[in-house]
């Protein structure tokens, strides 16, 4: 029987940020890839702390019936809630991939679905347009989903954008199967990390 | 005048009735004011002297705008109920003077050296979501038309429109699309999907890349290949969220009436994700049994594929 391992969005874009790395912290950016292949629970940072904290008070928000019109323009919070009141909230993902002589189950957790769209809110101290565009998190959301818009709700606390992507299944599909294929094909030609992934990422999940 | 309208007449009326705001930037040259007045029965709001640019068989009704003032006149005048569309070219001379305009009445909003503080940059930015918001209330279009800018990100650089001081990001947000445009081979191009190349934007679930040949006369371009097609991928969409609303009352329904062990996995087995799946229909499906099997305190057993 073929083995099926779990791959997560975050495991992609941690390898893929050390692979495309080139600046002076290289140890730091290899070793932090290391901690998610190899599952290790890391510390809540501060920045990690804020961004759960936004997402909280959305949500508390988005599900308290005393959102009106007069507080929407208040805050980012607000503005966001509004968008996503009505919603599903942290919906998991996953759909399987099959190769020849091994399954993939794509696995996320969208933070909210609604209607035709999953969104994903993300809170930063630094925004710039596009930030999101080569992010590897979208397309496998609206693969998993087998939705074709996504959308990214982004504060800095101050203000906040939206970054939105539509993708037919088909475009969705090749360019997440390139993706994933990039990583797959990496780490199954470097024994030392493939052993870790076979060893932590396996599941009997489907 | 017949009541009725062919597929095409009315898809043109759609367009007349879709309300966009959308930026299209580009190197000098590309054709970026041509292009903007091909958008739904345009008036070229001129503060670039871009209309002499444009080839006179494509030329449109336009307005020489010298301060922003002007503009507000001309916002406030009945002669805009002649128009569809309201095309800004370009971006950057509207938020200059919308500043200017601004300083007038509030001094205090520019620094000593005559450039906008962040106060000046907060002032613009309501400012722009204020006329915005004027011309949505009144059922009007905008196509901003900008220069392309170039930013360096590390050793590559990425284009951007050009628009003055902080307000760039903050223009952007209250936009439905904003494209590149460029000449690619002979031909014209515009993308409206963001990449390592260019910023670019689109929220209107169209396809991101348009290309066009030669204008034969007709110019027409954003009509058809984004007023329209977002219009019809709109309509396409209405009648899949009311395929979605009926499908879920029958979720909810269904599920509400499940009150015994044997109703859930009878569910389960028989009922349980075998709908037609619109939109997000089964992720609505699957929340609403856990919902409803927890309150009857069952538990689903990933053994036996049963809820116990």
């Amino acid at each position: 029987m073929k083995k099926t391992y779990l791959i997560t969005p975050t495991l992609i874009q941690s390898w893929q940020y050390w692979f495309n790395y080139d600046g002076e912290n290289e140890e730091s950016v290899h070793s932090s890839f290391l901690n998610t292949l190899q599952r290790i629970k890391t510390q809540t940072t501060c920045a990690m702390q804020n961004g759960i904290d936004f997402e909280e008070k959305i949500m508390s928000i988005a599900e308290s019936s005393i959102l009106t019109d007069c507080e929407i323009n208040l805050s980012p919070h607000n503005e966001i809630a509004k968008i996503v009141k009505g919603g599903l909230f942290q919906v998991p993902l996953k759909k399987q991939i099959d190769f020849d002589d091994f399954n993939i189950l794509l696995y996320g957790r969208a933070d909210v679905i609604k209607f035709d769209t999953v969104f994903d809110i993300k809170f930063t101290s630094k925004y710039e347009l596009g930030k999101f565009s080569n992010s590897v998190q979208h397309l496998l959301y609206m693969f998993c989903a087998d939705l074709e818009k996504f959308s990214y709700l982004i504060s800095d606390g101050e203000s906040y954008w939206k970054e939105d992507y539509f993708i037919n299944s088909n475009n969705v599909r090749s360019q997440l199967i390139s993706k994933i294929n990039d990583f797959i094909i990496w780490i199954f030609n470097n024994e030392k990390y493939c052993n870790i992934f076979k060893e932590k990422w396996i599941t009997s999940e489907n | 005048m017949s009541l009725i309208s062919k597929p095409s007449e009315l898809l043109n009326k759609n367009a007349q009735n879709t309300v966009l705001a959308g930026l299209i930037y580009g190197e000098p040259g590309v054709g970026k004011t041509t292009m903007a007045l091909s958008a739904p029965n345009p008036l070229l709001i001129d503060f670039d002297n871009g209309l002499k640019r444009v080839n006179v068989q494509y030329q449109k009704d336009s307005v020489q705008i010298k301060s922003y003032k002007d503009l507000i006149d001309v916002l406030q005048s009945t002669d805009l109920e002649n128009y569809d569309t309201i095309v800004i070219d370009t971006l950057g001379k509207l938020i200059d003077k919308m500043g200017d305009y601004l300083s007038i009445n509030n001094p205090k909003i520019k620094q000593s050296d005559g450039t906008l503080g962040m106060k000046g940059w907060g002032s613009v930015k309501i400012e722009f979501q204020r006329l915005l918001r004027s011309l949505t209330d009144k059922n009007k279009s905008v196509i901003f038309v900008a220069h392309a800018k170039e930013d360096k990100e590390g050793e590559t650089t990425k284009k951007r429109p050009d628009v003055p001081g902080s307000s760039g990001k903050d223009v952007i947000k209250e936009l439905d699309f904003m494209g590149y445009m460029s000449i690619i081979g002979g031909k014209r191009t515009i993308d409206l999907m963001p990449n390592e190349c260019f910023h670019a934007k689109n929220s209107i679930g169209i396809d991101g890349f348009l290309e066009f040949s030669k204008l034969n006369g007709v110019n027409d371009f954003l009509t058809t290949q984004i007023f329209e097609k977002y219009s019809s991928t709109k309509a396409e969409e209405m009648s899949l969220r009311l395929k979605y609303d009926i499908l879920i009352e029958i979720i909810d329904n269904a599920i509400d009436s499940l009150n015994t062990i044997e109703d859930v996995n009878d569910y389960y087995k028989n009922k349980y994700q075998q709908l037609e799946k619109v939109y997000s229909s089964y992720e609505y499906e699957r929340a609403k049994m856990l919902k409803r099997t927890e309150k009857l305190g069952f538990k689903f057993n990933k053994e036996s594929k049963v809820f116990e």
